[in-house]
């Protein structure tokens, strides 16, 4: 360690600024389409805020100054004082990259190094207003900025609530200099509205609400959402006036009158707030005692004004006070829990719902009909229970879709392509682990869709096409799966190329191409060295991405598929499971032992007479509706010692598709259709041979979770 | 016990050591308390197909899979069948939990340090491997087992290389 911070508060930074950073690199990207949206720019304003205030407490000096420099930016640029262009983009797109450079020293346990001294130049550059003759509209939109200004102040003043929450130890010293740089920005705000004086009157309010949710962190919700309502209610009485003021001068100053109190109260509770030595658990009540009190006088003044100053400003304070309520209990209701510990909950939900069911199976013996209805009512409690628990590990898949508008962003400008990606069902949950999973693979589809799909702009026009070109990332949950699109409206692909190159790259021979259907050869360029493109650049052409994206959707027991037709666009389409922890198999009994084969790769299931089947070159095969099919009997595989009869008149045969390919497999007995909790083989284990793991059954047992590709990799190959 | 105790205070260069006693075969053998999760009646282990031989296959240890070793393999002994008071006895060893199935389990022994003797050269190589010591008490043969070797040098390697 090179530097010497509490390692809890370091942690608490990673996790949160890394959030953080994510949402940044979303949020600049939207930029780019609204250029001019105040919450968008208040919000990453916001963003590099709290990165640098973070950063500053655990004194990482050059990720503050670059923060520091891309907050001014934003200051500016809120401030409209300065236009979005794209020049000004990247070069707060690359202050970001380094931001996260730097972050990753970080978490390497490093001193971030410094950033280039050119672009933190060059953010200087864009941190200054424009030139004299641009400042002109900037006065002019005085007025307008006002209200802008207002909703500024109370997102910005309502941060606080998304701060790390620092250690006890932490609290004392950041809340100064919180409070401090808040205050400084009230001010600011202040000054910038003389021209509307009564207006202020709003900011004003915000202020202790956020020094309030800041100073005490021990507060609970409800103190802190009754605090924020009685500010509301404040809040509310002296814009009122303010609006009122041009016309009758009396009902401002009165206005004026209150909140000058109030504001003195306001000032007093943003002490006691920010005071360290003030024991913590004091400063609820105290706050609790005071708050009150502030809104007490504005209230009637507001009554006494209500009728006179009317309804026009009410809407504007309506739409403020929402984006005030949502912005402050939704910080405050979340927890971070270890997922190992999500494990253990699952694991031990896992064991309730064994013993319920084996006092299901008592229940349904007994007659006595109170037991039965316990039972009863205890198999409802735990069935939701564990969906609950299920849920607790679910992420939305915006966690992965997030990243996308930066990525197409970046791809498109050097590849001098104009392309729209919609992302769609954004919210779409899924396991958290699938989530990480999933980043990968789509990243190489989405890069596929954008370098290959879609054409140049003046292709595009030729064609007939909107030089605009459009990739669309769709999630959609369907039964116990999630649907993943990558769709693109670009060239598509030509079968017959496919074909032809499979043959020169000796994949396939002629004929075997030949007789492929188009959606066979689509498939085709999951095949690894396979590519279509004749040059290779730096974004795709090697013939490798499809090649791990399809063996990475297979390791998540899941398929892709591909449709294209030539100049319409080409679609992949992926289905995964909703959760890696559990399984939907197919169980079969073999000796006295139970198996699991994962339902995924379970095609149909046969029964028929073994006898008849043929042995082709010592290996015996089935043929089913004209295809012939491999047959394997899984028990001379698995259990040791056992004879195996080959003159069945009626076997259970299970065809299962591996890639590709189908293979039989004899059994001995079908249980059926079964969703598993998979559980690791230990560590000694690990890695047998066409084992995927355990899994309990109901009855307490343990079947073994078959990996049929690795089984028929180990044992195919050994029987010969 | 609370004369134990004293001498743990009283002789801290010979301390002692408390260990749990198995039999297998006709032998009696100790294995560190601190290395004991649990002791487990026998219930059914599901074999594993291709698992290394000394594997007996997997239990079923309140939701976890737990492994189970096969002792009399590793010593080198005759199979038996298992009886009333085949034990499986759950040890954590370098964090891993495994279970070693034993024909009964008698009791724990506190033994000095200085009671304990080098291996004398008893037993085949195999089982010779993983013994740390014996040590004679009330006229019996204990054999103490070192449970980090209950798996060979390489089979360490092998499990950590995975």
């Amino acid at each position: 360690m090179s530097f010497d911070v509490d390692q809890d508060i370091l942690q608490d930074f990673l996790i949160e600024a890394g959030e953080i950073l994510e949402l940044l690199s979303e949020q600049l990207v939207d930029l780019e389409q609204s250029p001019d949206d105040p919450d968008l720019l208040n919000a990453i304003f916001r963003g590099f805020h709290t990165v640098k205030g973070g950063a500053g407490f655990l004194q990482l000096t050059p990720l503050v100054s670059c923060c520091h420099v891309a907050e001014n930016v934003f200051d500016i640029l809120r401030k409209r004082q300065r236009t979005v262009t794209s020049e000004l983009m990247d070069s707060v797109l690359s202050a970001l990259d380094s931001v996260n450079e730097m972050f990753e020293e970080v978490r390497a346990g490093q001193m971030p190094s410094e950033a280039d001294p050119a672009l933190i130049r060059q953010l200087e550059f864009f941190a200054t207003p424009e030139s004299a003759d641009e400042q002109a509209p900037v006065e002019e939109a005085l007025v307008e900025e006002a209200p802008a200004e207002e909703t500024t102040v109370f997102v910005e003043e309502s941060k606080p609530a998304h701060k790390p929450e620092p250690p006890a130890s932490a609290v004392q010293d950041s809340e100064g200099d919180i409070t401090d740089a808040e205050f400084e920005s009230l001010l600011d705000a202040l000054q910038g509205q003389d021209g509307v004086a009564p207006s202020t009157s709003v900011t004003q309010p915000a202020a202790p609400s956020s020094s309030s949710a800041n100073g005490n962190d021990d507060i609970t919700e409800e103190e802190f959402e009754a605090l924020l309502d009685q500010l509301h209610g404040s809040g509310s009485a002296p814009t009122e006036p303010a609006a009122k003021a041009p016309v009758t001068a009396s009902s401002s100053s009165s206005g004026d009158l209150i909140t000058d109190d109030e504001f003195e109260a306001l000032l007093d509770q943003l002490h006691g707030g920010g005071s360290p030595t003030a024991p913590v658990e004091d400063k609820p009540a105290a706050l609790t005692a005071k708050a009150p009190v502030a809104p007490a006088a504005p209230k009637p003044a507001q009554k006494a004004v209500a009728p006179v100053a009317k309804a026009p400003p009410a809407p504007a304070e309506e739409k403020k006070v929402a984006v005030k309520k949502e912005a402050a209990p939704a910080a405050e209701t979340t927890v971070r829990v270890d997922t190992s510990r999500l494990d253990d909950i699952m694991n031990m939900v896992g064991e309730l719902v064994l013993v319920r069911n084996r006092l299901v199976r008592l229940g349904g013996q007994s007659s006595d009909p109170e037991i039965s209805k316990a039972v009863g009512n205890l198999d409802v409690v735990t069935a939701d229970l564990q969906t609950s628990v299920m849920k607790t590990r679910m992420q939305p898949i915006k966690k992965v879709f997030g990243r996308f508008p930066r990525v197409v962003r970046d791809l498109s400008r050097t590849l001098r392509k104009e392309i729209n990606l919609r992302l769609i069902g954004e919210d779409t949950d899924l396991d958290k682990n699938l989530v990480e999973a999933l980043a990968d693979p789509l990243i190489h589809l989405v890069r596929n869709a954008v370098d290959h799909g879609i054409e140049m702009p003046e292709v595009r026009e030729e064609r007939g096409k909107p030089r605009v070109g459009e990739v669309v990332l769709s999630a959609e949950q369907e039964g116990n799966h999630i649907l993943l699109t990558i769709s693109d409206d670009g060239a598509g692909m030509n079968p017959s190329t496919l074909r032809r190159k499979a043959v020169e790259k000796n994949i396939l021979d002629q004929d075997a191409a030949d007789r492929l259907t188009d959606g066979e050869a689509f498939n085709l360029i999951f095949a690894a060295g396979l590519s279509t493109k004749e040059q290779i650049s730096d974004v795709s052409g090697r013939g490798v991405g499809m090649d791990v994206v399809k063996t990475k959707i297979s390791q998540l027991n899941g398929i892709i598929n591909v449709w294209s037709e030539e100049g319409k666009g080409s679609k992949i389409i992926i289905k995964v499971p909703l959760t890696l922890a559990i399984m939907p198999t197919l169980m079969v009994i073999l000796g006295d032992q139970t198996f699991a084969l994962p339902l995924v790769n379970v095609n149909e299931i046969f029964q028929l007479d073994i006898s008849r089947a043929n042995i082709v070159d010592g290996q015996e095969v089935l043929v089913i509706r004209n295809k012939t099919l491999p047959l394997f009997y899984l028990k001379e595989w698995l259990v040791p010692g056992a004879d195996v009869s080959r003159n069945l008149k009626n076997a259970h045969v299970v065809v299962v598709s591996v890639g590709t390919q189908k293979v039989g497999f004899v059994v001995d007995q079908l249980v059926g259709q079964e969703e598993v909790v998979i559980k690791p083989l230990g560590d000694m284990l690990h890695g047998t041979p066409g084992m995927a793991g355990a899994t309990i059954t109901g009855d307490g047992r343990i079947a073994l979770i078959l990996d049929i590709p690795g089984m028929l990799k180990h044992y195919a190959r050994s029987a010969h | 016990m609370a004369n134990v105790v004293q001498a743990k205070n009283a002789g801290s260069s010979d301390p002692i050591l408390q260990y749990v006693t198995f039999r297998l075969v006709d032998e009696t053998y100790g294995i560190n308390v601190m290395q004991v999760q649990e002791v487990l009646r026998y219930s059914e282990i599901a074999p594993v197909p291709g698992a290394p031989s000394y594997v007996l296959g997997i239990i079923n240890l309140r939701g976890n899979v737990v492994t189970v070793i096969d002792t009399r393999q590793r010593f080198g002994l005759m199979n038996a069948e298992t009886t009333d008071s085949t034990r499986i006895v759950i040890i954590e060893v370098e964090k891993q939990v495994v279970g070693i199935l034993v024909d009964s389990v008698s009791e724990v022994v506190y033994l000095r340090q200085s009671e304990i003797e080098t291996t004398p050269n008893v037993g085949n190589e195999e089982s010779a491997k993983f013994i740390q010591g014996v040590c004679n008490k009330n006229d019996q043969l204990l054999i103490l087992v070192e449970l980090n070797k209950m798996m060979s040098d390489e089979e360490w390697a092998e499990v950590s290389a995975l």
